[in-house]
């Protein structure tokens, strides 16, 4: 695998968050104060080159997911810029709008719920196509077919007057898949895809996932909560944590060398096939979190064990290279060994 | 060794409509002894949480039981009267269920339901012991002692799963199924509850029956694993010989198709196709079509088992010809 992560600097990367801020605002309980806001991306800088498998790792409410959706703008950042291309997508209006959306697709976690039940597998798959005005009705129908075969649904014909309660979880997904793929996007952002199916059938959507990527040179952004997944599928990954990137570089320098104690605790976590017990650990996770965590402080500072209570209190870590694009936001982790 | 849960010839067959049926569940027999984990392997429509279900007396209306004893400490609970079984379960069975939101009712305080859970159970406890006994399980799982006031929406993912399985442990049952416990969580939260299960087991000497898809969450948490492939136990034996030495192809597929870190990442394969449909299966092996080592003979008559130790037995064909 040819290491992308010095993407040329004649193109500029497909994706770029640039100091991204979201915050949720807290709703107003019934009695009593308001509730604090919530930050679920605080000052996110990442850019992912064109072609890349880039994977984003992290427990829920790391904002990933958050992280995915202000990419394809289903919500907008309250600071800093996301570009696609170079360009700034908050300021897109009309056709060049009309134009990113085709380019950018998502596919969500949960197909029970992302495919409505009331439309044939045809249906769902033409609609974007039928949206966007592309080609003529023959041609539309063609490229189902062919979106179909792709992500194995073969003999495609066969399945374009099922509706999604006819087909297994597994199956939904691939519609899903060929729902996004059918416009030939470029960027295509698949949050948790497998997370509501068989482990078998997580390979399998694995398998198409990468060979969409491939053949078809496109970027793929892949949201994960599993080191293990993201190294069979990504170049290069970004470990999230509460907001946060912690720790991001080439997935095989990550794994054989992790710096922060957080990629280490995820590391730690991944099933060993019956070596719960006796593998070593390096137990770098509080299972509880310290009182009084300082604001000034580094971020993970109230669940690590090796914090160093001087330093880490004190200061916020900044992004510092560990090697090559290999980099860390943590004091102790900067100087390991 | 005294064996707990003795599963013998069971099937299950749910009426699906008109002269239409479907056998989830195959003439499976296996069993659990006292203090010991056994986890039951099948992608989704194997018939595993039919089983657990089925142990619990907690099918639906649709399902039939057409042949087959479960013994519990040596009573058929498919011939228990509904009061001796309502009695058994959570007394002595209970479960941790797959989600743990709507396992909880979410207008009651948590700490309320699992009180409420020990007083209906055992009507000679006192509220008094009962609060008691929840606030030990609280220290036991991890769970500060305040958040027992709390809705379930006030937790998180991990800490509701806590709960139920402080509820499951409420009346001190001497078995636990627990249909995909960790399922919709995270890798860390994960790996904390399976922990806290395995470390139970050991110290309370439970014995656990797991269910899940997911081979390697079995392997890390189970002495014991089944293998079951549309409705039917395909292999079962010790943990190390079922990963080490795995008998049928279809768990040589399921081993093959998960990832490691360790493994290159060309060396993972995809089982090709998927599930037969139940209806339609033919009285040969129902993993055929999927097999790489099948013969002609496989597709007309069906597997019988090959023991390949004292505890590891394999329903295949191929396999039983090469020992031979």
């Amino acid at each position: 695998m040819p290491d992308t992560t010095s993407d040329k600097p004649s193109k500029p990367p497909a994706i770029t968050l640039a100091r991204v801020t979201r915050r949720y605002m807290g709703s107003r309980r019934l009695f009593g104060k308001a509730r604090h806001a919530i930050t679920a991306l605080d000052n996110v800088d990442l850019s992912v080159a064109p072609g890349e498998f880039f994977g984003m790792v992290g427990e829920s409410g790391s904002g990933k997911t958050t992280a995915a959706r202000l990419i394809v703008r289903l919500e907008k950042p309250d600071g800093g810029a996301v570009r696609h291309n170079g360009e700034d997508i908050a300021t897109l209006r009309g056709k060049p709008l009309s134009r990113f959306r085709q380019r950018v697709q998502m596919i969500f976690q949960d197909p029970y719920q992302s495919l409505n039940p009331y439309q044939s597998v045809q249906s769902i798959v033409i609609e974007p196509l039928n949206i966007h005005r592309r080609g003529t009705r023959t041609a539309r129908h063609a490229k189902v077919l062919e979106v179909l075969e792709q992500v194995g649904l073969t003999p495609s014909a066969a399945y374009l007057r099922r509706y999604p309660h006819q087909l297994s979880g597994g199956q939904r997904q691939r519609v899903a898949i060929a729902r996004a793929m059918v416009l030939d996007p470029n960027v295509l952002i698949a949050d948790e895809p497998t997370s509501m199916l068989d482990a078998s059938i997580a390979i399998q959507i694995y398998g198409i996932l990468s060979d969409i990527q491939k053949h078809r040179q496109i970027t793929m952004l892949f949201i994960t909560h599993s080191l293990a997944a993201a190294h069979y599928l990504c170049d290069r990954i970004a470990v999230l944590y509460r907001g946060h990137i912690v720790e991001t570089g080439p997935v095989r320098k990550v794994i054989a060398n992790p710096r922060h104690p957080y990629t280490q605790a995820l590391l730690d976590a991944l099933p060993r096939f019956g070596h719960l017990w006796s593998e070593k650990r390096f137990n770098t996770l509080r299972t509880e979190e310290r009182p009084g965590a300082p604001p000034k402080g580094c971020p993970f500072y109230s669940r690590c064990v090796p914090a160093d209570d001087s330093v880490c209190c004190a200061q916020r870590p900044a992004m510092q290279i560990v090697q090559g694009s290999h980099g860390v936001c943590c004091f102790l982790g900067i100087n390991k060994k | 060794m005294t064996v707990l849960l003795d599963i013998k010839d069971l099937s299950v067959v749910y009426r699906t409509g008109r002269d239409c049926r479907l056998t989830a569940v195959d003439h499976v027999s296996f069993s659990l002894a006292k203090g010991q984990s056994l986890g039951l392997v099948g992608e989704s429509g194997s018939g595993k949480s039919t089983i657990g279900s089925a142990i619990l007396g907690l099918l639906p209306d649709n399902a039939d039981i057409p042949n087959g004893r479960i013994l519990f400490n040596g009573v058929d609970l498919l011939r228990t009267d509904p009061e001796t079984l309502r009695k058994t379960r959570w007394k002595e069975i209970s479960m941790i269920f797959q989600s743990a939101m709507n396992a909880l009712n979410p207008i009651q305080r948590v700490g309320d339901q699992i009180v409420e859970a020990i007083t209906v159970h055992e009507p000679e406890t006192t509220t008094a012991m009962a609060v008691q006994r929840v606030r030990d399980l609280y220290a036991q799982m991890g769970i500060p002692l305040e958040r027992l006031a709390d809705f379930p929406h006030q937790y998180s993912g991990g800490m509701r799963q806590r709960a139920i399985i402080a509820m499951a442990l409420s009346c001190r049952p001497k078995l636990i199924i627990a249909d995909e416990p960790t399922t919709a969580l995270d890798v860390i939260v994960q790996d904390q509850i399976l922990r806290t299960i395995a470390e139970l087991q050991r110290t309370l000497e439970i014995s656990i029956l797991f269910i899940s898809h997911d081979i390697a969450m079995i392997a890390d948490a189970c002495q014991y694993v089944g293998v079951l492939y549309a409705g039917q136990l395909v292999e079962i034996g010790s943990r190390a010989e079922v990963l080490n030495e795995p008998g049928h192809p279809y768990t040589r597929a399921l081993l093959g198709a998960h990832i490691t870190l360790s493994g290159d990442r060309t060396t993972l394969a995809a089982i090709p196709g998927s599930t037969p449909d139940v209806y339609t299966a033919g009285t040969g092996c129902r993993f055929v079509d999927r097999c790489v080592c099948a013969g002609e003979s496989c597709r007309l008559t069906p597997p019988q088992w090959c023991r390949l130790s004292e505890t590891h037995w394999v329903r295949c064909a191929a396999t039983l010809e090469t020992k031979l």
